[in-house]
């Protein structure tokens, strides 16, 4: 699944229209978008509200290893960057606690890199962007990282900015808005989706089927606990080098007359130290 | 994951942070000339980025960044129980450097460090003046390339050759420099010292392709302990950590034919043998990042607070090395790891 985060609606529609994401109406106090790989919701502006809206989408659906987070959403610089240009950021400064977070940057990406502070407020002509070593100034980026590392793992999350403005937020609107992050949208999603397909992630918990045939094993076995754990070791060991794990529990379990099980603890300790010869073989 | 398409990751040091502080340090200046192209990223504190949650160490090694910072602490520690101290007293290792370029499927360090980004603390005088000040109350012997591999990485940072040039001025230091690097280029021109061992780690070649990733061969290993022996450097032989394998006896006997066909015993200073063993805080996070990899998901037995081989498997294994070994080399040159020193101590 890949989770999209923006504050505005006119920052997430130009993703909306080119996913052709639904919106799932049973849900009001925040407005998320759907399909089977999309979850995008649509916080609110601010850190507060950023970090509430993301809590309860990823509270709703909770992401599993190999999903991504994108945070998608406009900004405003001080330099010479040209309007409608799009950073990946690679520090995000929380400017009122003063803490810097960085996002793992371990993927390959077409983009310009910038570092971001995220203010709690609407920074006004009259307040110069006095920020050293910073590039940009958002609403939301610290927040989103800081929830978000509750979920994800830090290469797993990604921070897109785009500039709207020079502290001139009065001259935007919601069609200029989307006009800006329009021409973006397509080279987000395929690179975000190439990243995606190829971190799928193998892990260690055992499928239903295994947890099945294994729980089968501990009780005809009358293993203890500890001996569970092992057996579920044992179990790990012979996957990491072959495929077969079901099949192997099964032929084991089956070569058991019915009227014998459960063993007592005796004999259940003996085909205990059998089957983890078994499971040990090359 | 090793299938991984490669071309999606970034290369190893696109990026290197740098502490604010450490800015004006000269060898900031000298690593970061190498890197040119790198973006440098100013960070306050080395902590704020290679201590953060949510890291994942094996995803973190397929695009290595580099971080420079200033160490505040001690650089030096005394010796880790699960390490053999060779017959010395006053034994210590120290950590200018933590994390290694190579990524071996078995290290610790996935265990230890909470990322797999490589820390360089470019305040070294800083350890040479804490060793200084701990020679004038005893003889030191230390491992400087212990949670790191610097010979692997000399082309960066050349801290091996000054380490050497430390020993060099002080006759009560031992150091240990120990590596997988098959570097030795770096050293060609620096006088051998005796109280310098290079001491390489040795492991069959089908497990050298298996786990130790990016490492060079072991027959490269070989051509370089050739150089250094060919050049009076006193050498050390790691067969250490073994692993376990179906086809372990064959395999640790061809590479022990393998290295004194290539290496006069006779000139080799010692060999270390030791299991695979890891601490029990360490294995845990290891397993949950590599459940693919048979070497972290072997059922292996704890035993206060150290997983190993079974003690029987890990007597057969070191016995059976020891005896080949003993072929070439004394017995009082091979040091043997036995799970009673974890238990003594």
């Amino acid at each position: 699944m890949l989770y999209l985060s923006a504050a505005l609606f006119c920052e997430a529609e130009p993703f909306i229209k080119e996913l052709n994401l639904k919106k799932e109406l049973i849900y009001h106090k925040f407005q998320i978008f759907s399909n089977q790989d999309f979850k995008l919701i649509i916080t609110g502006t601010g850190p507060v509200a950023a970090a509430c809206g993301l809590t309860y989408l990823l509270t709703l659906y909770p992401p599993e290893s190999g999903d991504l987070l994108l945070s998608i959403g406009i900004c405003t610089a001080d330099g010479n960057q040209e309007l409608g240009s799009i950073f990946l950021c690679n520090k995000i400064r929380e400017e009122s606690s003063g803490r810097d977070f960085y996002p793992d940057l371990l993927f390959k990406h077409p983009f310009q890199e910038a570092s971001v502070i995220t203010v709690s407020h609407v920074l006004e002509k009259k307040e110069r962007f006095h920020f050293q070593n910073i590039d940009l100034a958002d609403m939301e980026a610290s927040s989103v990282y800081q929830c978000g590392s509750r979920f994800f793992q830090s290469h797993e999350m990604f921070f897109l900015k785009i500039i709207s403005d020079r502290q001139e937020p009065e001259k935007l609107t919601p069609t200029l808005v989307s006009g800006l992050i329009s021409p973006h949208v397509s080279s987000v999603l395929a690179w975000a989706g190439s990243i995606h397909s190829a971190l799928h992630e193998e892990s260690l918990d055992f499928s239903e089927i295994e947890q099945q045939k294994i729980r089968r094993i501990a009780d005809s076995l009358q293993l203890s606990v500890t001996m569970g754990f092992q057996l579920r070791q044992y179990c790990r060991y012979y996957r990491s080098l072959h495929r077969d794990l079901v099949h192997r529990l099964e032929e084991f379990y089956e070569g058991f007359p019915s009227e014998c099980l459960p063993f007592n603890k005796k004999e259940g300790k003996i085909h205990f130290e059998r089957l983890k010869l078994l499971l040990m073989e090359p | 994951m090793n299938g991984l398409n490669s071309s999606l990751w970034n290369p190893d040091f696109t990026h290197i942070y740098v502490e604010e502080r450490a800015l004006n340090y000269k060898e900031t200046q000298s690593i970061l000339k190498r890197f040119p192209n790198a973006a440098v990223i100013h960070i306050r504190h080395y902590k704020d980025i290679f201590s953060r949650s949510s890291q994942n160490f094996v995803m973190q090694k397929k695009s290595q960044k580099l971080i420079l910072a200033v160490k505040e602490e001690s650089f030096l520690y005394q010796r880790a129980v699960v390490c053999q101290d060779f017959g010395n007293h006053h034994f210590y290792y120290t950590s200018a450097v933590m994390n290694c370029i190579y990524n071996c499927e078995y290290c610790y360090l996935q265990g230890m460090y909470p990322s797999g980004n490589l820390v360089v603390f470019v305040n070294l005088e800083d350890a040479f003046s804490e060793t200084a000040r701990l020679l004038r109350r005893h003889p030191v012997y230390l491992c400087v390339s212990y949670d790191t591999d610097l010979l692997g990485l000399e082309g960066v940072l050349g801290h091996s050759a000054r380490w050497i040039g430390f020993a060099g001025a002080h006759p009560d230091l031992k150091i240990e420099i120990r590596t997988k690097s098959a570097n030795y280029e770096p050293l060609r021109g620096l006088t051998p010292r005796d109280n310098v061992i290079l001491a390489w780690t040795l492991s069959p070649e089908d497990i050298v392709r298996r786990y130790e990733h990016n490492t060079p061969s072991l027959h490269l290993r070989l051509a370089a302990i050739e150089s250094a022996l060919k050049a009076g450097w006193r050498v050390r032989l790691c067969f250490d950590p073994m692993i376990w394998h179906d086809n372990w006896k064959a395999s640790y006997l061809e590479m022990v034919q393998a290295v004194f066909r290539r290496i006069p015993a006779e000139k080799v200073e010692d060999a270390s043998v030791g299991v695979f063993r890891v601490s029990a805080a360490y294995l845990k996070p290891m397993r949950r990042q590599s459940p693919s990899s048979p070497v972290l998901q072997y059922p292996y037995e704890a035993d206060h607070g150290v997983y190993h081989y079974k003690k029987s498997l890990s007597r057969e294994m070191t016995g059976f090395l020891q005896d080949a070994l003993s072929e070439f080399l004394s017995e009082d040159q091979i040091f043997l790891w036995s799970e009673t020193e974890t238990n003594e101590t």
